[in-house]
C-alpha cells in the first residue's frame, strides 16, 4: 500500500513537477529552435532561451576559437563530450608561454616568468603523448624548460616550435651530459632565441654548424645566448669562421669590425660584427669563474646591434690581415 | 556618407560609412559593388545584403560598432610577450554583453564572425572563455546543458592523459 505524503511534501512534488515541465519546455523549445534555424532564422528571435547556452549550436570553428583562448587547464577540462573532445584535439593552442618543470616530485615554486602556466612532468610517462600534441599544435612565444633528468624530457624538445627558449638545469653534471652537440643541433632548430647557461660540451664545430645552417636559411634561430662559455671553444669557433685571435690581437681577411669594452684596466668584452652576425664575448656575470669562461652571444643581423644597446662603451680596434 | 545594410528579415539599416567599414565583409562587398565614400550616388543606389544577420542581431552589432568606431587599432604590448594571450574585455563591453542571453550571445558571435568584426568577435569569445575558466568538467557540462556521450572508458582515457596537468 502506497503511503500518502503530507501536504507539504505533495506541494513540493508539485513544485518539482512544475520545474521539470519548465525544463522540458525549454528543451523542447530548444529542439524546435534548432529545427527552425534551418528553415527560418528570424524566428529564433522570438524564443526565450534563458539558462541554456547553445554552445553546441555554434559551428566547430567558433568553438575551436574559444578553446584556443582558454588557459590550458580549462580547455582540457572542457572536453565534456565527444564533439568537444574532438574539437579540442584539433584546436590551436595560443598559450604564449609555458614553463615545463621536470621533477620527480611536485614542486610549488612560482614560475620564472610571472603569469606563465607552469606544468610539472614527472617520471610517469603519460604526459608525453599530450605534450607532444601540444608541442606540435602550438607556437610558444616563450618556453622555459627546467630539466632535472628523470624522465628524459629533453629528447622531446625537437617537437616544439618556440620563440624564446630558456633551458635550465637542476644539476650541473646532468647539464653537461645533456647539452652536447647532438642536443644543441636539435635545440637550434626549434626556436628563434636560445638562452642557456653553459655549453661546456658543445664543440666549436657545432657552433660553426649553427652558422652554416643559418647562412643557408635552414634554421630560423636569430639569437643564441650562453651565460658561461669556454673561451677556448669561442676562439676555435672564430678560427672556423676566418677570424684569428692571438696574443690580444685580431687577424682576419674578412671584412669585420671588432670593438672592445674596458672596465677600468680590465678588458670586459669584445664585440665582433661580420656583416651577418653580431658576436659578443664578455666577462662572466658570476665572479666565481675565472678568465677561461665568459658569456657568449650571437645575434644574426646585417645591422650592427650593440650589446645592451650601449654603443658608447665600445671602442673600435684594428683587425690585422692574416 | 551613409551606407544601407539589409538584413535577412529585410530590415534596412542606414549606418555611417565608417561604421560599415568596421566589418571586413561589408567593406569587401562595398568594394565589389564599386561603392566609395566620395561617390554619394554609389552609396545611395546600392544596399548591402546581409543574409546571415537578423534585424535584432544587427541592431546589437551596430550598437557595439557605434561605441568602438573611434578605437585605435590595438597594438600588442611588448611586456605581454611572455604572458598568455588574453583579450581584455573592456567594462563597457562587459556591460554590453551582460544583457545578452546565452542564445543571443551565440548569434552575436556568429554575426561577428560572418561580418568579420574582430573586436566584437574577440569580446564574445573571451566572455564565453571567462565563463568556462576555473570550472570543473561537470560544472561546464551543466552550464552549457551538454549531455555527456563519452563512455566510462573514454572518460578514463581522457583523465589519464591529462592527469599531469590537473591540480
Amino acid at each position: 500500500k502506497r503511503q500518502r505524503g503530507t501536504v507539504g511534501s505533495r506541494r513540493l512534488a508539485w513544485v518539482n513537477r512544475e520545474k521539470i515541465w519548465k525544463k522540458k519546455n525549454v528543451i523542447r523549445d530548444f529542439a524546435r529552435i534548432v529545427r527552425l534555424k534551418e528553415k527560418n532564422e528570424e524566428l529564433i528571435e522570438f524564443l526565450d532561451m534563458e539558462g541554456l547556452f547553445p554552445i553546441l549550436d555554434l559551428p566547430d570553428e567558433l568553438i575551436s576559437n574559444i578553446f584556443s583562448i582558454l588557459p590550458m587547464k580549462d580547455r582540457l577540462r572542457a572536453r565534456v563530450n565527444r564533439r568537444l573532445n574532438a574539437i579540442e584535439a584539433r584546436s590551436k593552442y595560443v598559450e604564449k608561454s609555458l614553463e615545463i618543470v621536470e621533477a620527480a616530485t611536485n614542486s610549488d615554486d612560482d614560475p620564472v616568468f610571472k603569469g606563465v602556466t607552469r606544468i610539472v612532468v614527472s617520471e610517469d610517462k603519460t604526459y608525453s603523448e599530450c605534450i607532444r600534441k601540444i608541442a606540435r599544435n602550438t607556437y610558444f612565444e616563450s618556453l622555459t624548460i627546467d630539466l632535472s633528468g628523470p624522465s628524459e624530457f629533453h629528447s622531446m624538445i625537437k617537437e616544439f616550435n618556440i620563440g624564446y627558449l630558456l633551458l635550465m638545469f637542476n644539476d650541473e653534471e646532468m647539464e653537461d651530459e645533456i647539452v652536447v652537440d647532438s642536443f644543441f643541433v636539435e635545440a637550434i632548430k626549434t626556436c628563434k632565441h636560445l638562452d642557456m647557461f653553459s655549453m661546456d660540451n658543445i664543440t666549436a664545430e657545432a657552433l660553426h654548424e649553427l652558422f652554416k645552417k643559418k647562412m643557408s636559411g635552414e634554421i630560423k634561430l636569430g639569437k643564441l645566448e650562453c651565460e658561461m662559455a669556454k673561451l677556448e671553444t669561442c676562439i676555435s669557433f672564430l678560427r672556423l669562421i676566418g677570424i684569428t685571435f692571438r696574443a690580444g690581437k685580431f687577424y682576419s681577411n674578412r671584412d669585420i669590425e671588432v670593438y672592445e669594452k674596458w672596465d677600468e684596466e680590465k678588458l670586459d668584452g669584445v664585440f665582433i660584427f661580420d656583416g651577418a652576425a653580431n658576436m659578443y664575448f664578455g666577462h662572466c656575470q658570476d665572479e666565481m669563474f675565472d678568465d677561461d669562461f665568459g658569456c657568449f652571444s650571437v645575434s644574426f643581423s646585417n645591422r650592427r646591434e650593440w650589446p645592451n644597446n650601449n654603443q658608447g662603451e665600445y671602442e673600435k680596434i684594428e683587425v690585422y690581415p692574416e | 556618407p551613409n551606407v544601407k545594410l539589409v538584413t535577412s528579415d529585410n530590415e534596412e539599416f542606414v549606418v555611417d560609412f565608417r561604421i560599415a567599414k568596421m566589418s571586413v565583409t561589408v567593406s569587401r562587398l562595398m568594394e565589389a559593388m564599386n561603392m566609395s565614400e566620395t561617390d554619394d550616388a554609389s552609396l545611395l543606389s546600392n544596399s548591402i545584403p546581409l543574409p546571415n544577420v537578423t534585424k535584432a542581431v544587427m541592431a546589437r552589432v551596430i550598437e557595439w560598432c557605434e561605441k568602438h568606431k573611434n578605437d585605435e587599432p590595438k597594438e600588442e604590448k611588448e611586456n605581454d610577450k611572455r604572458g598568455r594571450t588574453t583579450h581584455v574585455v573592456s567594462d563597457w563591453d562587459k556591460e554590453f554583453l551582460k544583457n545578452d542571453e546565452f542564445g543571443r550571445l551565440c548569434q552575436l558571435m556568429g554575426a561577428a564572425n560572418y561580418l568579420e568584426i574582430k573586436g566584437l568577435f574577440n569580446d564574445i569569445s573571451q566572455t564565453i572563455a571567462n565563463m568556462i575558466h576555473g570550472k570543473k568538467s561537470d560544472e561546464i557540462a551543466e552550464m552549457f546543458n551538454i549531455h555527456c556521450d563519452l563512455t566510462e572508458a573514454e572518460k578514463k582515457e581522457i583523465r589519464k592523459k591529462t592527469a599531469w596537468c590537473e591540480d
